[in-house]
């Protein structure tokens, strides 16, 4: 990234005033000289000063008493309608109505359900469900991302903004050196992560071999590693106060040998279905998916007491700290980043999955399973390749254009045994939005507008 | 908490956010009964956990950006704190309306969590760590959220600010 690019993405930070002495420094050296950076800063001051011009209006104490009481005066009917009969209203009628009071005894009856029932804890609710999720300072859980005995697994311990992280199930077939994959399987992979600071810390043990870096992890990269609980407190923020919100209850069921009751929930880009101990509400398996990839939590516990040190930045004893130079989660701000991703990024993606990392061919598969299962690996590839930082950034780039469409768009991929330079075969395929035709690239990596009779089946 | 007692203790605040975003009292007090309106209808739906400062600064937000969409630019002096470090000009409080007026608009194009932050934090004037728990976010979130906010809301208006 040049210096134009970096001090521009300080744009907004230089607005908004956050910025330390010697950052503002840097920008305003730059904005003497470029006229570009000066226009939008220019701009981005007027947004701010107009919404400063809007927040000093306000309702003087009239407009205000007077829309209260249109308020009340419209409501005052809608309040003094019925309410609904309560168990107390239910036995007066019973008792006053010669024909109920047979049925007084199924009444008592009734009753001493509701009460067995409330003495028992109720009826679990999904705002019950919901209070751990929202709420819990510490959280154990198991992520499991993808289906069957490959799906990569990802073992998270919070603590505040602090995770303690390991992995289990990594595929490692693509590394064809056979030492090198047998090292990492060998190997222990730990990462503790300060959320708040944006820092990773890596353990790494392979006998007595124990190694510690720091990395630092900004933009996509923070984002991106977030516990998948922030992810869902984020979808249950989002319909726990919306009365229109799409919640279903769907019964109980057992699950590892515990009483389940559970939700569905149709959140703003994503469904969950939560399943939550019957007796004790709090959430034991949530499951979601995103495009075709299916991801479980399951093994959770909220608040259990757990010591500090678990995700302490310190390097433990024992581990030498070595500087690692690249760093695939260094990625620019996500604004530039995700939005900026297009086709030809994906293609450059393609090109690199083939032409570097796999000696000629193309991925059995592609998707955000596929590239999350395999991102650990293809990380140590393009590490150990010492690919340029542009080349990792282009790489990655196109795996966000993928996902751009690839949660609710059209397409598809038939990449498996295909040779990098086959202009005949279609490897991968999309349908732009508001597009009749579809996008085809071919293994050549040559890219034509596609009528959808003419995709491959 | 009754619903009476609700509008009691928020009914001001609903009123100074639709003001801020409208400009126009009447307006204001249009959304102001919609917004306590669409809780009433939905009265028995709510249990004692709502986040009831969340719901109402969200769902003002959203029916006033609405109701902003098709309006006319309206100035009101009445209604306007003065700034003392604004020299003011004849056509200066129109065109401040009006790029007032665009920004909603914008507003409105903006995902509603951006909007949402871009509107408490800058319009309401409320600290990150008061954002994200309102929107139910880390602060860091909130953050990110306004950054996209305000970048976007620039480039959408960059043709007319460059007038």
């Amino acid at each position: 990234m040049n210096t134009h690019d970096k001090i521009n993405e300080l744009l907004t930070a230089f607005a908004l005033g956050e910025l330390s002495p010697q950052e503002s420094s840097d920008v305003e050296t730059h904005l003497a000289e470029c006229p570009r950076c000066t226009t939008e800063l220019e701009q981005l001051r007027a947004v701010l000063e107009c919404a400063d011009a809007m927040s000093r209006l306000s309702a003087d104490e009239q407009t205000c008493q007077s829309a209260k009481q249109r308020i009340l005066e419209a409501t005052a009917s809608k309040q003094t309608t019925t309410p609904p009969a309560t168990l107390k209203s239910i036995w007066r009628i019973t008792m006053t109505t010669n024909k109920f009071k047979l049925a007084a005894a199924a009444i008592i009856l009734i009753a001493a359900a509701i009460s067995l029932d409330l003495f028992l804890g109720g009826t679990i609710t999904f705002a019950d469900v919901i209070k751990p999720i929202l709420n819990a300072r510490t959280v154990v859980l198991d992520y499991v991302i993808g289906e069957g005995p490959d799906a990569l697994e990802m073992h998270d311990i919070v603590i505040g903004s602090r995770i303690r992280r390991t992995m289990s199930n990594i595929d490692k077939t693509m590394i064809l050196d056979s030492r090198v994959r047998s090292t990492l399987s060998n190997m222990d992979m730990t990462m503790i992560l300060d959320l708040e600071d944006g820092r990773m810390l890596t353990l790494v043990a392979l006998g007595v071999t124990k190694i510690a870096s720091y990395n630092d992890i900004q933009g996509t990269g923070l984002e991106g590693t977030r516990s998948v609980l922030d992810f869902v407190r984020n979808v249950v923020s989002e319909v726990k106060d919306n009365p229109d919100a799409d919640i279903q209850d769907l019964g109980e069921k057992e699950i590892n040998g515990q009483k389940a009751v559970g939700f569905y929930v149709k959140g703003p880009n994503v469904d969950l279905t939560i399943w939550a101990n019957k007796k004790t509400s709090l959430p034991i398996r949530i499951e979601f998916a995103e495009g075709k990839t299916s991801k479980v939590i399951k093994n959770i516990k909220f608040d259990v007491p757990l010591e500090e040190s678990l995700v302490s930045m310190e390097v433990p004893a024992g581990y030498t700290l070595k500087d690692i130079a690249i760093n695939v989660m260094e990625v620019p701000a996500p604004d530039n980043h995700l939005s900026n991703a297009t086709e030809e990024d994906l293609v450059e993606s393609l090109r690199i999955w083939a032409e570097i990392i796999l000696d000629g061919a193309f991925p059995d598969a592609i998707g955000t399973d596929h590239f999350m299962k395999q991102a650990y690996v293809l990380g140590y590839k393009l590490a150990s390749l010492r690919l340029p930082h542009s080349e990792i950034e282009k790489f990655t780039k196109g795996m966000i254009f993928l996902q751009k469409f690839e949660f609710g768009g059209k397409w598809g991929y038939a990449g498996k045994g295909v040779k990098l330079g086959d202009a005949a075969t279609p490897i991968f395929w999309y349908q732009p939005k508001g597009s009749e035709t579809y996008r085809v690239i071919y293994g050549d990596l040559s890219v034509k507008d596609v009528a959808q009779q003419d995709l491959p089946k | 908490m009754s619903f009476k007692a609700l509008v009691d203790n928020h009914s001001k605040a609903v009123m100074n956010t639709a003001i801020r975003i409208l400009r126009d009292p009447q307006k204001a007090q249009d959304v102001h009964q919609e917004v306590f309106l669409k809780i009433l209808r939905r009265w028995h739906k709510f249990n004692g956990d709502v986040n009831w400062p969340a719901y109402l600064y969200r769902t003002t937000v959203r029916t006033a950006v609405d109701f902003a969409k098709d309006s006319k630019v309206v100035s009101s002096p009445e209604h306007r704190q003065p700034n003392p470090a604004k020299e003011e000009r004849p056509d200066w409080r129109l065109r401040a309306a009006e790029l007032q007026q665009k920004l909603v608009a914008c507003l409105a194009k903006l995902p509603k969590r951006q909007a949402d932050v871009f509107v408490l934090s800058r319009i309401e004037g409320l600290e990150y760590d008061k954002v994200a728990e309102l929107i139910g976010c880390s602060k860091e979130t909130a953050r990110v959220h306004l950054h996209r906010a305000l970048k976007r809301l620039a480039l959408e208006l960059s043709d007319y600010l460059r007038k």
